[in-house]
This record gives C-alpha cells, structure tokens and sequence, in this order.
C-alpha cells in the first residue's frame, strides 16, 4: 500500500554519532553503577543507625522497667542501693543491645568509617 | 558480521563482556536508533532512550534466556522504554487516544525548526499524520512501513498475534490516508 511521501528517511543524525556512542553508553553505564553503589553505603549507613536508635531505645525501656520491677521486689531503702541498681539487675536482656548502647562518638565515626 | 551463539557467551562471560558489549551496540545501534527516532522525532529524546536500552540490555545480560533471538530481545526492550518514555511525557505527544484533538501544528512546528530534519512538505506531512496514531500502533506502522519488518518477527518483537498486528497497519494506512484527503 502506498502512501504518500517516499519511503526515504527525511531524519538526519549529528556527525559521528554513532561512532561515539559505544563509548558513551560503556561511560552512562559506569556512571549508573557508581551511583548504585553510593546508594547501598547510604541504605548500610542508614539502616546501621536506625538499629542504634532502636538498640539505645530498646536499653532506655528495659531499664525503666528493670527499675519497675526492682521496687516492686526490693524497696530502695538507701543510695547506696540506687547506685548499684546497674549492678543487680536481673533482668534478661540483650547483650548486644547493652552494647550498643555503650558505643561512644568514637565508636561510631569507626564503624562508619569501616562501612566505607 | 557476529556469531550470535558466540557474542552471547562472551556477553555472559565476566572477562569478555565489555568487549562483547561494545561489539553488540556498534552492531545494533543504528537500527534502534530509527525504531525510536521515528517514534519520538527528536534526536535529543532518542539519545536519551537508547542510552536506557543500552544500560537496560547490560544489567539484564545475566538474565537473557536465549530463547529468542538477541535482535529480538532488543527491540522489545527499545519499544518497552520508547513508549514508557512517551507515557512519561504524554503532554508532548498527539495521539488521538486521549481523546483530545491532535496538535498537528505543534508537531509541524517543531519538524520544521529540527535541523536534523530535512524532509519535504509531503514527508512533513506524513511525519505529522504518524504522529496522530497512538503509541503502539504507530509501532507498527513504522516497522512495516519504513523497516518493512515481516508479521512474524513484528510479533515476536510486539507480543501481538499476527491478525492483530496486520489489522493494526491497515487501520494505521486507513488513518493515514484520511489525512492526507482532509488536507486536499
């Protein structure tokens, strides 16, 4: 069936672009790489400090309620006991938690360091 | 001329992929290059498509099942990003399937201040006309007219049944036509 207009290709390309465009497809294809990249250290990044927060939370909460239970059983009848609450505490926590919540600003900067 | 069996496994394979990727777009870029230029007209548009398809074919090289041909594979993944992009950037196309009335003259307009193009009042026309048919069927109208692709590999490409595909071009030509009479 024939229409009218020819079959020619009325569209023209710059000069030399298809004998560029190999290299700049291998460049468009490092440059995306690099970028997904980037963005997995941010997700590590992220998801490492979300778990600290979730972690100093989760030790905030099982003190308060080691406290709780602390003067539901023993009465604190002198300082001396408040202060070695830490000491006596009986409850059944997670260890890495605790640890976690003793990281120092040191601690922090190395561990994200290391995540690089 | 490549050994399609042999480029495959030296695509897949970590220490010659580059190599074989480079060899794979100096082979195929010319012929995507017209399938999304026709599409969207601008060379701009279709430098930025392609570069996708590219990009596309290199992360997705890992998964290709070897169950069509490599040609195959990457003209459904430049007609899948040429429509997608079309999709994105819907206010600048003209198909009728919105329902709206077609910007014919923005379409002309902007052929005749494209210094990459340089057909003549009748090409313009046609050109403009194409632009009239929604996305998939001006897919295939531009491979049966201008690349003159058989039905059996537009269906392969398309995932369309050849009755659809051959009732699509005739519904395209008929527009078509009808367009040209309207401007008699």
């Amino acid at each position: 069936m024939t229409l009218p207009g020819s079959h020619r290709n009325p569209f023209k390309v710059p000069e030399g672009y298809f004998s560029t465009l190999p290299e700049r497809v291998m460049q468009s294809i490092n440059q995306e790489e690099q970028a997904q990249k980037l963005s997995l250290v941010r997700r590590r990044r992220s998801l490492f400090l979300m778990r600290m927060g979730i972690a100093a939370a989760l030790t905030g909460v099982f003190i308060f309620a080691g406290m709780l239970a602390h003067q539901h059983r023993n009465a604190v009848t002198s300082g001396a006991d408040a202060v070695n609450f830490a000491q006596q505490l009986d409850l059944d926590y997670n260890d890495e938690t605790l640890e976690y919540a003793m990281l120092d600003n040191n601690d922090i900067e190395y561990y994200l360091t290391v995540a690089e | 001329m490549y050994n399609e069996e042999e480029l495959i496994q030296q695509l897949k394979a970590p220490a010659t992929r580059e190599a074989a990727f480079r060899t794979l777009v100096l082979e195929f870029q010319e012929q995507l290059y017209w399938q999304i230029r026709r599409m969207v007209l601008t060379h701009e548009d279709t430098d930025d498509i392609l570069q996708n398809v590219f990009i596309k074919v290199w992360q997705g090289i890992d998964q290709f099942r070897c169950d069509s041909k490599l040609s195959t594979w990457l003209y459904r993944i430049a007609n899948n990003e040429t429509i997608n992009y079309l999709n994105k950037h819907r206010h600048r196309t003209i198909s009728l399937s919105d329902g709206e009335e077609p910007d014919t003259d923005g379409v002309r307009i902007q052929l005749e201040s494209d210094p990459y193009f340089d057909g003549d009042e009748t090409e313009k026309q046609l050109q403009v006309a194409i632009q009239t048919l929604p996305p998939k069927q001006r897919q295939v109208f531009n491979m049966k007219y201008f690349q003159e692709m058989k039905y059996e590999d537009m269906s392969l490409i398309l995932g369309t049944s050849i009755g659809a595909l051959k009732a699509s071009y005739h519904h395209a030509v008929q527009k078509i036509t009808n367009f040209f009479e309207h401007l008699d």
